[in-house]
């Protein structure tokens, strides 16, 4: 017992390099819970504190993403909505797709593929959609950004990138990107709920004739 | 029971009024203005309620009759009333004026005319949200099976974009002079032939990670067909 507590003390020691103590004789079980238990509330709170600085700069980040977005939209305004629209459609975006990351009805994008003007807000938003796939291709490394906005986050839950941009998250897109959070992460901060909210005893599967179709899981029996 | 609602009337629509594309094929929870469904009704409105896939033969030809409910006026329905009751109709709101309801009759079914159908106006085209919607309230009203409205649309995604990509080829090659047939054919002719491995861009179209490849390459193919067409003409 004393070899093993021994043992302990010396790790302890050695743990604790701002206390420069000098151990003279073997510490009581007393002593050493006294003085882990002291090491574990620091730890503690110094988790606390990188917590909270890891928040406040995510929210600085959050903050510079959007500052950067905006000011690749304002830039990128000055060109044609047409234009805009037209590499939107030649990255692979469905017009579906770019009607809702815009806010704005499928049969409104496809007048303005026709010639008629935008308003300013609107002109606004399909240039800030441009500024994001420039973003997340130029300094995310994504190769095809329609392709990777359209998967899903996770594989337990329908929503994908395109759904978080429509809804106005475009920061936690791009954290995603930049592997600062997981789709877990932003999911469960945007919609709580969202794994009861996809739970389902059914799944989709190729039925004979090559269609898709639903049927209940199935589980093995034991 | 807890069947899905809509937030706004607008979700539940691709296009209304003058806004549906003629040239959009012909889909799931398609309105039309005037249409006679034997045994239900002589004319008024209807709506399309087969799936996509059972009103298209092999060659993706519609069929001869297509299944379609009957559409009428409502009294009000809140929006919440949805989720408990009501199951053998479907919503409608703001179908021909904001702030009215109409409802698609689930239980006033009956396979119409084709030719009826093509020939008449259409006056509405459900958003995928609102044909899963129709789909999920028709299978639990005919089997009180409660279907959630995400897998549906798994199931149904590939359908959907396929017929936004012909609304668009369609677009684009009958603005260069081909006719609304000559379109729809050329179409299929390009998504069903096989690439390598028997893999077609049609079936690519299940996979979300390959729908902007095929995106393209059929936009690419348009511009080029409507190229030729305008060198022709």
């Amino acid at each position: 017992m004393t070899d093993v507590l021994t043992s302990d003390v010396t790790l302890i020691t050695g743990a604790l390099t701002t206390s420069p103590e000098q151990i003279t004789r073997t510490r009581t079980i007393d002593e050493v819970v006294a003085e882990v238990g002291h090491l574990r509330s620091r730890t503690r709170l110094l988790g606390e504190d990188v917590a909270e600085t890891d928040r406040e700069v995510g929210e600085a980040y959050r903050e510079a993403l959007s500052e950067q977005l905006d000011a690749k939209a304002r830039i990128t305004a000055k060109r044609s909505v047409g234009d805009m629209l037209g590499e939107l459609a030649g990255a692979g975006f469905s017009w579906r797709d770019i009607a809702a990351l815009v806010g704005v009805s499928v049969p409104a994008v496809r007048r303005w593929r026709q010639g008629e003007a935008a308003t300013g807000a609107n002109r606004l938003a399909v240039a800030r959609i441009v500024a994001l796939v420039e973003v997340l291709r130029d300094d995310h490394l994504v190769s095809d950004v329609a392709s990777w906005m359209e998967v899903p986050l996770v594989s337990a839950a329908p929503v994908t990138a395109i759904d978080l941009a429509a809804a106005g998250l475009f920061q936690e897109v791009v954290e995603i990107a930049a592997n600062h959070s997981t789709g877990e992460d932003v999911l469960d901060g945007a919609q709580p709920g969202w794994r009861e909210r996809y739970r389902s005893d059914y799944e989709v599967f190729e039925a004979p004739d090559g269609e898709l179709g639903t049927r209940p899981v199935t589980r093995e029996r034991p | 029971m807890s069947l899905e609602t809509y937030e706004a009337p607008d979700d539940l629509y691709l296009a209304r009024g003058g806004e549906v594309n003629p040239l959009r094929p012909l889909c799931t929870g398609d309105v039309v203005a005037d249409l006679a469904i034997p045994g239900v009704q002589d004319g008024g409105m209807a709506a399309i309620v087969a799936h996509p896939c059972s009103m298209r033969g092999r060659d993706a030809r519609l069929e001869p009759r297509v299944l379609a409910a009957a559409v009428a006026g409502s009294g009000k329905i809140g929006r919440t009333a949805w989720v408990t009751g009501n199951v053998g109709l479907m919503p409608l709101p703001g179908l021909l004026e904001a702030g009215q309801l109409w409802v698609a009759r689930l239980d006033d079914i009956g396979k119409a005319l084709t030719a009826d159908i093509l020939a008449g106006v259409r006056i509405a085209c459900l958003s995928p949200f609102g044909v899963n919607l129709l789909q999920q309230r028709f299978i639990f009203r005919l089997t009180r099976h409660e279907v959630p409205t995400y897998l549906l649309q798994e199931v149904s995604a590939h359908v959907f974009e396929e017929a936004d990509l012909l609304e668009e080829w369609s677009d684009t090659v009958c603005a260069a002079g081909a006719s609304q047939e000559q379109a729809a054919a050329s179409f299929e002719a390009f998504v069903r032939a096989d690439y390598g491995g028997g893999k077609t861009l049609q079936s690519d179209l299940r996979d979300p990670q390959r729908r902007s490849t095929v995106r393209s390459a059929c936009r690419a193919e348009a511009e080029r067909m409507s190229e030729e067409l305008r060198s022709v003409g």
